[in-house]
């Protein structure tokens, strides 16, 4: 099937990444959507580059986003550090076992099956061929969907620090894994956005 | 040059044709993404589920989110207010990714969306409408309204056995403002949107 598909980039047609509009090629220079006015290209501009680009910097950050604390309770008598792990295992043995397992889902395997999953998608496309194309395409559509989910974490902290506040009762503080992890969040999804799925088909 | 009757996938560019079925969901053949949902016109409808929307969203950052009873003393927060104390706690990488993600973004994505159905009604077309959808477009997915909700709703469960919770009108708000929001992007679809609206055809490529 794939073998008798013409794409619109090799007839000369534009698709418009913003409303989807095809405008046809004319001439060597720059092209707008006629419709909303983007700028066209056939492919996203140095698409593998870029997402390798963010998905290092990413994984640089990754590990301090899930080592250091995202937040320290500090209560009568004793300081608590929680990373984001550890928030999740209190969360467990305490108040709420499926809501455990949902911060779990977006905070832990998302941002994890993100990395792996990009840099697969990353290196199949670079090297080409047709292995588990369909896979692969539904794949990308998966990360690209549920990756803001994973800034779940941030809001819990930064509404936790806000509210308790209890002078010499307890209070709560945000911690370095914070900025880490939002910083993680931000370039998954900046990385998910730069990928081209066209790419890898062009090279099937 | 014509309007195409033909599309192109977004997810892997094979060009397609599509009959313009009211009533159906295409997909592609190549790679199973959707390439056309088929929605009846309404934009009327949706202005109005944006406008309800907008309403909502102003009442879930002018009210308290939640507040805590414990220890004889009432503490309670707002969108700003959770912002404020990141930035008090010098954390601010995270206060701009909150504020920007919770509020600015997406107020400005509901200004721009409410302005540009506004301008379609008076069958108005212009560089604005071009210009609005675009930022509209690229706004989108950094608006995280839905994921605070869920935030808040992890936060109280994690507070709930140290200290009496309270919901604020806020939180309520933003509950509304999602299921509005929601109802509201069903209805306006993007791709459908531009087939109400007349394109200068100076613009059109020869």
């Amino acid at each position: 099937m794939t073998k008798a598909v013409i794409t619109a980039a090799s007839r000369g047609f534009y698709v418009c990444q913003v409303c989807e509009q095809l405008s046809q090629r004319v001439s060597e220079v720059a092209h707008y959507c006629v419709r909303c006015g983007a700028n066209l290209h056939f492919r996203k501009p140095q698409s593998l580059q870029r997402t390798v680009a963010l998905l290092v910097a990413a994984t640089i950050l990754y590990a301090p986003a899930n080592l250091l604390p995202i937040m320290r309770t500090t209560s009568v008598g004793y300081d608590q550090d929680d990373t984001i792990l550890s928030g999740i295992v209190t969360l467990w043995s305490g108040p709420s076992w499926p809501l455990a397992i949902l911060v779990f889902f977006v905070s832990i395997i998302v941002p994890s099956f993100k990395l792996i999953s990009l840099s697969l998608l990353v290196i199949s496309t670079h090297r080409g061929g047709k292995w588990r194309l369909q896979e692969r395409a539904a794949l990308y559509r998966a990360i690209d969907f549920i990756g803001r989910w994973s800034m779940l974490d941030v809001f819990v902290v930064s509404l936790l620090v806000s509210l308790v506040q209890l002078r010499g009762v307890a209070s709560i503080h945000a911690g370095f894994g914070a900025p880490a992890f939002a910083s993680v969040v931000v370039l998954t999804m900046y990385a998910a956005q730069s990928f081209d799925p066209r790419l890898m088909w062009d090279r099937a | 040059m014509k309007p195409l009757h033909i599309l192109a996938c977004h997810q892997c560019d094979a060009l397609l044709s599509a009959a313009r079925d009211r009533s159906a969901v295409f997909y592609c053949p190549r790679c199973n993404a959707t390439v056309l949902r088929a929605v009846p016109k309404r934009l009327d409808h949706a202005l109005a589920l944006f406008l309800a929307a907008g309403v909502c969203f102003v009442l879930a950052n002018v009210f308290p989110i939640v507040a805590i009873e414990a220890a004889g003393a009432t503490v309670y927060t707002t969108l700003i207010g959770a912002v404020q104390s990141l930035h008090a706690e010098s954390m601010n990488i995270v206060a701009v990714v909150v504020v920007l993600t919770t509020l600015v973004i997406p107020s400005i994505e509901l200004l721009c969306v409410i302005l540009l159905l506004m301008l379609a009604q008076l069958n108005h077309s212009s560089w604005a409408l071009s210009f609005l959808f675009r930022v509209r477009e690229a706004l989108r997915p950094w608006s995280m309204v839905e994921i605070f909700v869920l935030g808040s709703l992890v936060a109280i469960v994690k507070l709930g056995n140290i200290a009496n919770v309270v919901l604020g009108i806020g939180i309520w708000s933003m509950g509304a403002f999602i299921i509005l929001s929601a109802a509201a992007s069903h209805v306006f679809d993007p791709l459908e949107f531009w087939s109400e609206i007349k394109v200068p055809t100076t613009r059109l490529l020869k």
